[in-house]
């Protein structure tokens, strides 16, 4: 266990009353990683994430994120869920919405300072949105709403970015464009995506996380061609046999 | 001929003055915080605080009449209710979880009883239910006015002066609370000022009309806004707008300004809703053929 970790959870338990969601738990994110979480629906990838964010607290075991509890170091971690409650009636322009990622970080009262816009204005750039600013977030299309989100995550200026589905709902090219953008932020953040396309995701990680109870990691590079298709066609069967301690990542 | 003799009534009489006054304040303050409510979809819980608010005038009616506490306003007694109230709503959201309509609900009927009790156990005539629940805006003494005024500068600079948070509060919870707001406090905060409106809004529709004027306006106002302190500024207005009209209407034929007033805001808001599909298309027709054209 390295001190430098992003994220490591050591022998995390949770379960939901008698339903068990994760068990024996252990993983390690290192600063700068491209990482996939993926598993069968159900199988507690969302609930991982809400651990590390400290919006769930394991029954056993630990999780520690920059070293510390979760909800100490959750303004470090920019995170997007994966199916945000939003209103897309609600009177607020895009950089209204970038703007809210500034929150906690500068003056409470009154408008935000000259820095917040700032810093706001350059996630938006970041993200080719800077023409969307005084737009109002209800006229957007899908994949803008999503980079709209990236960058209120990003105007927060993470260390790490958490990312639940982002797929989902976008059609092929549009996805691209992101996976396209996530690996730029890679190159100055910890990126972790949750997702069930793993075709696409394997071409820009550096590791891939099963999730099914337990988790087991797999280097991107033992996932190649037919074997991305073979895990993708059957990955619940897959899964499942991680399950009966076939691997063990002590 | 009615608008000179109202703006006639108005020079000659005092309370009129004190009816018009009134209605303004309360229209800023519903413009400021009803656009927090209706965005933040808790327009039942300010249904439930207004209602709950008739126990604490009417313990207060009775403290005055029976025990003669003179300085007692019945105001006095409706802002402790609706701040208690906002209370007891914010805990059940933490504690109940799902059932906290349950307790919604309750606190709408139980509020009510306590002060039909009080009322009825008060010495003396009680013409006072009525003004308390349908609203008597012309019943506005000089003593409300002071005290609408103190609570409109509260409930404005409170508004405004949390408006990121609040904001963020009423448009993605989860994240606020990833950001390090604790949005407890601020949804806590946002009922307490909720409560203090409904207060400001007693004598203008009365408390069984409240969510009415809170909403109305607002949502009409949401139309037209793509910022949020756009909505609050054009509902401020046209709230003042609706009760000042509702006013002038109701003076001379006599009829009862509350149930005017919501009239009012409802012919407005059903016009405009059922208004706004052909005039967004027609818009959007006009534009294409511009293009077209050009």
């Amino acid at each position: 266990m390295s001190v430098e970790s992003v994220i490591s959870i050591r022998d995390v338990f949770f379960s939901f009353g008698r339903h068990i969601v994760l068990e024996n738990v252990s993983l390690d994110i290192e600063d700068g990683e491209f990482v996939a979480v993926i598993g069968p629906n159900g199988a507690g990838k969302t609930t991982l994430l809400k651990l590390i964010l400290g919006l769930l607290e394991p029954q056993r075991g630990s999780v520690r994120v920059f070293g510390t509890k979760p909800l100490a170091a959750r303004r470090r971690i920019g995170y997007m869920p994966q199916y945000p409650r939003l209103d897309y009636d609600f009177p607020v322009t895009v950089g209204d919405v970038v703007l809210m990622g500034r929150l906690g970080l500068s003056s409470k009262l009154g408008p935000y300072p000259s820095s917040d816009r700032q810093a706001a204005d350059r996630a938006l750039e970041e993200v080719s949105c800077a023409d969307l600013r005084d737009r109002p977030f209800s006229a957007l299309s899908g994949g803008q709403r999503q980079r709209v989100l990236i960058a209120r995550a990003l105007a927060a200026e993470p260390d790490v970015l958490l990312f639940d589905e982002p797929t989902l709902s976008l059609d092929p090219e549009v996805q691209h464009d992101l996976y396209e953008l996530l690996h730029m932020l890679n190159e100055r953040m910890t990126v972790i995506i949750v997702s069930h396309d793993v075709g696409f995701v394997s071409k820009y990680v550096q590791k891939i996380v099963c999730v099914n109870r337990t988790v087991v990691l797999h280097c991107a590079s033992e996932i190649n061609g037919n074997i991305v298709s073979m895990l993708y066609g059957d990955m619940d069967v897959r899964l499942v046999d991680h399950d009966s301690r076939a691997h063990n990542h002590d | 001929m009615i608008m000179s003799d109202f703006l006639g009534a108005i020079v000659e009489h005092s309370f009129l003055r004190n009816a018009l006054i009134a209605g303004a304040l309360a229209s800023i303050a519903c413009g400021v915080i009803g656009t927090y409510v209706v965005t933040r979809r808790i327009t039942l819980i300010a249904g439930s605080l207004a209602h709950s608010v008739l126990g604490g005038m009417g313990a207060a009616y009775y403290a005055r009449v029976a025990y003669g506490w003179e300085w007692l306003h019945p105001l006095y007694g409706a802002m402790v209710a609706a701040i208690l109230a906002a209370f007891i709503i914010s805990v059940a959201r933490i504690y109940a979880k799902e059932r906290e309509d349950t307790v919604i609900s309750a606190l709408w009927a139980i509020g009510m009883a306590i002060g039909i009790m009080f009322i009825f156990r008060t010495p003396g005539y009680k013409t006072d239910l009525m003004t308390y629940l349908f609203g008597n805006i012309v019943m506005v003494d000089d003593q409300a006015v002071q005290l609408l005024i103190w609570l409109d500068i509260l409930i404005v600079t409170g508004g405004l002066l949390f408006y990121n948070q609040l904001l963020a509060v009423c448009f993605d919870e989860e994240f606020a609370k990833l950001r390090g707001v604790n949005i407890t406090f601020f949804y806590t905060f946002l009922l307490c000022l909720t409560a203090l409106t409904i207060v400001t809004l007693i004598y203008v529709v009365g408390i069984v009309m409240v969510i009415a004027l809170m909403t109305l306006p607002v949502s009409v106002a949401g139309r037209f806004s793509t910022k949020l302190w756009q909505m609050m500024v054009l509902a401020a207005i046209l709230s003042t707008i609706l009760t000042t009209t509702g006013l002038a209407i109701s003076y001379g034929p006599d009829l009862p300004p509350g149930a005017t007033t919501i009239l009012l805001a409802g012919t407005v808001y059903v016009l405009v809703n059922l208004g706004a599909g052909p005039l967004r298309r027609a818009i959007v027709i006009l534009i294409k053929r511009r293009q077209a054209a050009g």
